[in-house]
């Protein structure tokens, strides 16, 4: 009985042991519990907090014989010449012009897009719409970016063909830089708006209907339901995933604006991510890219951190 | 109820209903015409005359898919990825959050301290693509699954789900003298079944939709899966095109079909399964809402 859950807490609270007494008393009492987590902390050691510490080679000249470890400190100097490269400069510029776009398109169109589907009462058509823009979401980037690659072909592609039948030009969308981050916006839009819709949808049927009763009993119409009873009742929601929106700030779709880009457009799809892929694996240069992804990873941490404080300073709950 | 079935109400929906109608139909339409384009014969296409229905209707683009061959090694590769990687995952999941979930266990805090940390502060690229390098991974599957053993939003959701069964159940087996293998294959698992099937297909759907990581640590063609080699394959006929004189028209004859044509075979697993994953996502996605 030594290992049961019940008399755990007797032995907890009877006599003092020290420190390392009760260590092996308790590893020894939880010990299937302890075995169980071997596994996976072995996988969280090599995969997740071994690879933090090679973050130093950002300090470091790596050299390949000698390792991260035997390699020569150069203090901040990949961090000097990242922030004096001006391609550097400029994918920080299209990261922060990505994610501002981002944030103000992609977090309001799922609420939008909820609070309509939530007027439709044929059920069938509800069912219908719903079923249709959840799809693309279950598709990869891959296949949705080929399918842009298809859909904007320049010279036989449906939106150069409907654009030619009204008489505009025909336009090489993935040739124009200038085409770049509003394709990467409407792209993400029509993907995943739909999915992002659900949390909403499931949100809006917690709703006490009678709040609706009141309402239209008081003489309320659809937009002053919508405003004055969905929407609070939307509010926690929308704050709380606005606030992990922040945190999640610089993550702008590595696998989309990959899979997207291409040389010609290089000066508006690159971002800090596919820099570091670019020249850290494909060129080698490990040492100055690990500056790049320590400095990405370390803003970051701080916006998360900011918006967890945020969520709780505000009675949310917090990212984790 | 009265004065909302008044004109003004019956327009708006009719607005909405077209609304959404507008947007659904514009989220479907570069499916219609990639699959419009996958049947139809080069000629139309060339001449931009195939929009959402084929023209000239020909299946020819997907025979020579069939007869090629190299989609039945694609669908091979990812199916074999996809079913060790979900059942690694799922193993290392489940052995995870399950003793994070029991509360009383000594430790707890600091364990959860150190996920949590690494949820935060994700290693970066590169350091990352030197740790898989070290361990020798480069190049095998391997590669695609030890890595991403654990996905932590997934294990988080696991051992809420844990934590909110009720703990007699587990004192009473523990009196009857199990140990905690048992109580957690026995008891706890049979009681999860819905959210442990909901976390196997967000496994399956990203596995199977894997492409990053192969394209960091998987050099050799025959080992790539699906969305690797149909991004090659699209981008080959991408350049042919682009790069085509008039006397090579004869090697690209059929290009443009074929390039939709692959599209469509590599969405068809996904499509097919779609109706059995929207069931059980959505009630995911609410487990997920739940906070950890």
């Amino acid at each position: 009985m030594a290992t049961s859950a019940v008399s755990k807490s007797t032995a907890i609270s009877g006599r003092r042991r020290s420190f390392w007494a009760q260590f092996v008393f308790n590893l020894w009492t939880y010990r299937y519990l302890y075995l169980m987590l071997v596994l996976p902390f072995v996988f969280f050691i090599i995969f997740r907090f071994y690879p933090m510490w090679g973050n130093i080679i950002a300090f470091k000249k790596y050299q390949l014989m000698r390792g991260i470890w035997g390699s020569q400190w150069v203090g901040f100097q990949h961090f000097n010449t990242l922030f004096d490269d001006p391609a550097f400069l400029r994918v920080l510029r299209n990261t922060v012009s990505i994610a501002f776009f981002k944030l103000v398109f992609t977090f309001p169109a799922p609420i939008i897009l909820a609070l309509f589907i939530n007027e439709i009462r044929h059920m069938a058509y509800k069912r219908f719409v719903q079923t249709v823009v959840y799809v693309p979401h279950f598709l990869s980037w891959v296949i949705y970016g080929a399918i842009l690659y298809i859909v904007l072909s320049p010279a036989n592609g449906i939106v150069n063909n409907i654009a030619a039948s009204l008489g505009m030009e025909k336009v090489a969308f993935f040739q124009k830089p200038g085409y770049f981050q509003p394709i990467v916006i409407i792209s993400s839009l029509l993907k995943e708006t739909g999915w992002a819709a659900i949390i909403y949808l499931a949100t809006i049927s917690t709703i006490d209907l009678t709040l609706y009763e009141a309402a239209i009993i008081d003489g309320a119409n659809r937009w002053q339901l919508m405003r004055y009873v969905t929407l609070p009742g939307l509010a926690m929601t929308i704050v709380t995933l606005f606030i992990l929106q922040i945190g999640f700030f610089l993550n702008v779709g590595f696998e989309q604006i990959f899979i997207l880009q291409n040389n010609m457009v290089l000066m508006t799809a690159d971002v800090i991510e596919t820099f570091i892929y670019r020249v850290g694996i494909r060129q080698a240069r490990f040492d100055f890219t690990t500056a790049a992804g320590l400095f990405n990873g370390l803003v970051g941490m701080v916006l998360v951190l900011l918006a967890d404080r945020l969520a709780k300073r505000l009675d949310l709950p917090g990212i984790f | 109820m009265v004065a909302s079935r008044s004109f003004r109400f019956r327009l708006e929906s009719i607005l909405i209903y077209l609304g959404l109608g507008i947007f659904a139909f514009i989220a479907v339409t570069p499916f219609l015409h990639t699959i419009a384009r996958s049947f139809s014969a080069e000629a139309p296409i060339l001449r931009g005359e195939v929009n959402i229905w084929p023209v000239g209707f020909s299946f020819d683009a997907y025979e020579r898919l069939i007869i090629g061959g190299t989609f039945w090694l694609a669908y091979r590769n990812s199916f074999m990825i996809t079913v060790s990687a979900t059942l690694v995952q799922m193993i290392m999941t489940i052995l995870c959050a399950y003793p994070l979930s029991r509360t009383y266990l000594p430790g707890r805090n600091i364990l959860m301290t150190l996920i949590v940390f690494q949820m935060i502060f994700p290693p970066s690229l590169i350091p990352f693509y030197l740790t898989v390098r070290e361990v020798g991974l480069i190049d095998s599957w391997g590669s695609l699954i030890w890595p991403y053993a654990i996905n932590t939003f997934n294990m988080i959701v696991l051992k809420s789900y844990f934590q909110a069964l009720p703990r007699e159940l587990e004192e009473s087996a523990i009196i009857d003298g199990a140990n905690d293998f048992r109580v957690l294959i026995h008891i706890m698992l049979p009681l999860s079944v819905p959210v442990l099937l909901t976390l196997t297909l967000f496994y399956v759907v990203a596995n199977w939709n894997l492409f990053l990581p192969a394209i960091f640590f998987i050099n050799d063609g025959n080992k790539q899966p699906l969305q690797v080699i149909l991004r090659d394959m699209i981008w080959s006929m991408q350049l042919a095109t682009q790069t085509a004189s008039a006397d090579d028209f004869e090697r690209l004859a059929g290009m443009e079909a074929l390039k939709a044509s692959s599209v469509i075979i590599a969405a068809i697993p996904m499509l097919v399964a779609y109706p059995f994953f929207q069931r059980f996502f959505i009630k995911g996605i609410l487990l997920g809402a739940i906070k950890g």
